[in-house]
């Protein structure tokens, strides 16, 4: 019987070395894949891409120069309030009261102090500021500006919106449905809620004036994705983790509503809620990944205008963010939590963003981060580990086998 | 080539230099207006020198590989594939284009003539492939048969008049029509649609509806019940009117939902999936005959629903009919799936039975 149970044990032993010699490798896998492979075309072509790749950026640089010069004399000239609206002619009064009755809203629902600021909201036809060689260029997200003119400081958001096309008779304009996508309350149930946020970064304008230079800095360097309201309908803004991750911890693309849902946490994100102090850190601190950028458009790069020091920020939401999008109300929640002066003075402190920080609220940044994260998306657990339901089975399963062998054994010497 | 990266060199080094630098400063309209004229005048110098290398790198390419390639014709088109693999690419071509032969007959279609470039992409890299298809095995699905198959599909779909492409997707038969018609009845059963389920328990007219070729102006109220709704806009890319999407899922109004699909088109919300549609297709065809694929190719005026009969010269009624019974002909043996489970259990339980029955006690008595 011994020798029968040690011949067991040994080729059970022996099976498992060779099935783990066999299905793990002993050093990492090659990458293999079209991004390893070398480039086929010839230097000559590769460097004729990169010209034209720089021309493409140039163009979108001149495009978003041209649209802060026009929109910042004309916000600066004709505004009357706190808030200018400013569509083009083609938009009808329906579409025009919309947006106002929407930009009201939200200037109520933010109750703005007396800061010397104005901010204006306008709709521009996409292909607007194009060089004429390079018609086909086109904005894709709202565009965010501030800066100085005639001693007034403003705060710009400018939406793109598709215009008809003149050499194409059967081009139409879509920019009442950008407006009323945008701005419908129609089948909100609760109206009493946030407003719809059309001013993204530049509502903390309008309550809190401009910025340090610091933190001015840090927006552009995109701070600014920390900078907006909550998505009116609510949509998935903080589920808890277990909505789609597993026992584990694991990304559970089943439990995943694509619409319904912000994505995956990145790698800093998730690091940062399993308790990892510097991940906090670079969470809001650090650039956001940017998607591969041959697979999008250079118009859509912020690298290729941010050397014009009025742009903040553009609402593209296609980066690689630490908290898969949810940071956007990170200030909000901060100026929630801490009270609108103590928020003020962060703001507008000169100070290096961690310095002020923690002057204005008492402790360091990725302290507050961490648990802003832990509180509303739940604890991720890090490393390898087994559910407490599979712990406890396990011991029941070894002490019923003990319980069974031991009473066999006893049985027989008897 | 050395001379041509000097020139190109030349060419960059000498305008960017003053226009190009790390700049600190905002720069003005007309400065970058300058900056794109002179950029464009590089890219075009610089377009044409690629050009020049492109056209050297390419006959370079095309001498080493001469010798190194096979052209099968199957069928009315070529396949060029490096030798070794001619075998196995012939099998491949000739297995799928049986299937289309069998409706297209002797019409012509797309496909005369056209050139498939068959092999691993570092094996085609540097033949001229212009004109011809690229079929690259790195991509390519395991199931080869499947694989080639919808690509000849997709060339033949060319043929077809655009809604009618819409509607079918890719001209694809299967390779084995007893699970295509297996997946059409999969589909009947569990589509959520009052259409599909009316179709399914017999009332032909809203065949039509499932297919998506009727009542299309009013396809979100006729296909759909409200609750199913509520699944096409979860299923659909609808257009975000703010807080509509949660009205329509969460607080289950179906006027939030009405607004969501309003905008959507018919095409979008069809209730039977493409292989469900192309089993109709076909069917319309094996009644028609060869000359039901050339009124198919030809026939742009009327419907598609209309111009399936035409295909068929029969009735819609006996279309719809004639394709309802096949599916059902088709419905899936519902233990097929267990087979392997059946015999698996059998064996395990054998196998403890033998176990149990080497233990000591059982020796001992």
């Amino acid at each position: 019987m011994a020798s029968d149970m040690k011949r067991t044990v040994l080729i059970v032993g022996v099976c498992c070395t060779v099935l783990t010699l066999w299905l793990v490798p002993a050093e990492p896998l090659p990458l293999t894949g079209f991004r390893s492979a070398p480039s086929r075309s010839t230097p000559e072509r590769q460097a004729a891409n990169e010209i034209r790749a720089k021309l493409r950026e140039e163009n979108a640089l001149l495009q978003r120069l041209r649209l802060v010069d026009s929109l910042s004399a004309r916000l600066v000239s004709s505004s009357t309030g706190p808030v200018f609206v400013d569509l083009p002619p083609v938009a009808d009064p329906e579409e025009r009261s919309m947006l106002s009755e929407a930009v009201r809203r939200q200037v109520e629902y933010l109750r703005p102090g007396p800061v010397d600021m104005v901010v204006g909201v306008s709709y521009v036809d996409l292909r607007f500021g194009n060089h004429p060689d390079y018609q086909r260029g086109q904005r894709s997200w709202a565009d965010y500006f501030s800066g100085t003119v005639d001693g007034q400081s403003y705060c710009l958001v400018s939406y793109p919106f598709r215009g008809e096309d003149p050499t194409n008779p059967r081009s139409r304009s879509n920019l009442g449905n950008a407006i009323r996508d945008q701005t419908s309350t129609r089948f909100l149930e609760d109206t009493g809620g946030p407003p719809t946020d059309l001013l993204g970064p530049c509502s903390f304008y309008l309550v809190h004036g401009a910025p340090g230079v610091a933190i001015r800095r840090w927006l552009r360097n995109d701070g600014s994705r920390l900078a907006w309201s909550p998505w009116l309908d609510g949509r998935g803004m903080f589920p808890p983790i277990s909505d789609h991750r597993g026992p584990f911890g694991e990304w559970d693309r089943t439990r995943y509503d694509v619409r319904g849902s912000f994505g995956r946490e990145s790698m800093v994100g998730e690091g940062c809620l399993a308790g990892r102090i510097d991940a906090c850190r670079h969470a809001v601190l650090g650039r956001t990944a940017n998607m591969d950028p041959r697979y999008i458009s250079p118009l859509t790069h912020p690298e290729s205008y941010i050397e014009l020091e009025e742009w903040i920020s553009s609402g593209d939401s296609r980066r690689r963010q630490p908290f898969a999008g949810r940071e956007r109300t990170w200030m909000g929640d901060l100026e929630a939590e801490f009270g609108r002066d103590r928020f003020a003075r962060f703001w507008t402190s000169d100070q290096t963003v961690e310095d002020a920080f923690t002057a204005a609220f008492g402790e360091p940044i990725e302290v507050w981060t961490m648990r802003w994260a832990q509180d509303r998306i739940g604890i991720q657990k890090a490393g390898p580990s087994v559910d407490l339901l599979s712990v406890l089975l396990t011991l029941v399963a070894l002490l019923a086998c003990i319980g069974i062998s031991t009473a066999t054994a006893t049985r027989r010497r008897v | 080539m050395c001379r041509l990266n000097l020139v190109l060199a030349t060419l960059l080094v000498m305008p960017l230099g003053a226009s190009l630098d790390g700049q600190t400063t905002r720069p003005t309209e007309s400065e970058l207006v300058a900056r794109i004229d002179s950029l464009s005048v590089i890219l075009d110098r610089a377009d044409s020198v690629a050009k020049i290398a492109d056209a050297v790198r390419r006959e370079e390419r095309q001498r080493l590989l001469g010798g190194q390639i096979d052209t099968l014709q199957v069928g009315p088109f070529l396949v060029v594939t490096p030798v070794g693999q001619g075998s196995l690419a012939r099998r491949y071509f000739e297995r799928a284009w049986a299937r289309y032969a069998a409706f297209v007959g002797t019409e012509r279609t797309a496909i005369e003539g056209r050139v498939f470039l068959y092999g691993k992409s570092e094996s085609l890299y540097g033949l001229d492939s212009r004109g011809s298809i690229r079929v690259t095995t790195r991509y390519l699905s395991r199931n080869r048969d499947r694989a080639i198959g919808r690509i000849l599909g997709g060339v033949i779909a060319a043929d077809l008049p655009e809604d009618l492409r819409t509607w079918v997707g890719d001209f694809y038969i299967r390779a084995d029509e007893t699970r295509e018609l297996e997946w059409a009845y999969r589909s009947l059963t569990t589509t959520a649609s009052a259409a599909v389920s009316d179709c399914y328990d017999g009332v032909l007219d809203r065949c039509w509806d499932a297919m998506g070729l009727d009542h299309q102006d009013e396809w979100a109220t006729t296909w759909y019940s409200a609750s199913e709704r509520r699944l096409v806009v979860r299923r659909l890319n609808t257009s975000d009117i703010a807080g509509a999407r949660a009205s329509c899922l969460d607080a289950q109004r179906d006027d939030a939902c009405m607004a969501l699909l309003v905008d959507q088109d018919a095409a979008a919300g069809i209730p039977l999936p493409l292989g469900t549609r192309m089993t109709l297709l076909a069917n319309a065809l094996s009644l028609g005959g060869p000359a039901g694929y050339r009124r198919m190719a030809a026939d742009t005026d009327a419907s598609i629903k209309d111009r399936l009969v035409r295909i068929s010269g029969v009735s819609a009624d006996s279309l719809i009919s004639s394709w309802r019974t096949e599916v059902f002909q088709g419905r899936p043996d519902g233990r097929s799936a267990t087979r392997k489970l059946r015999w698996s259990s059998l064996l395990w339980l054998l196998v403890l039975a033998g176990v149990s029955t080497r233990s000591t006690r059982w020796r001992l008595t």
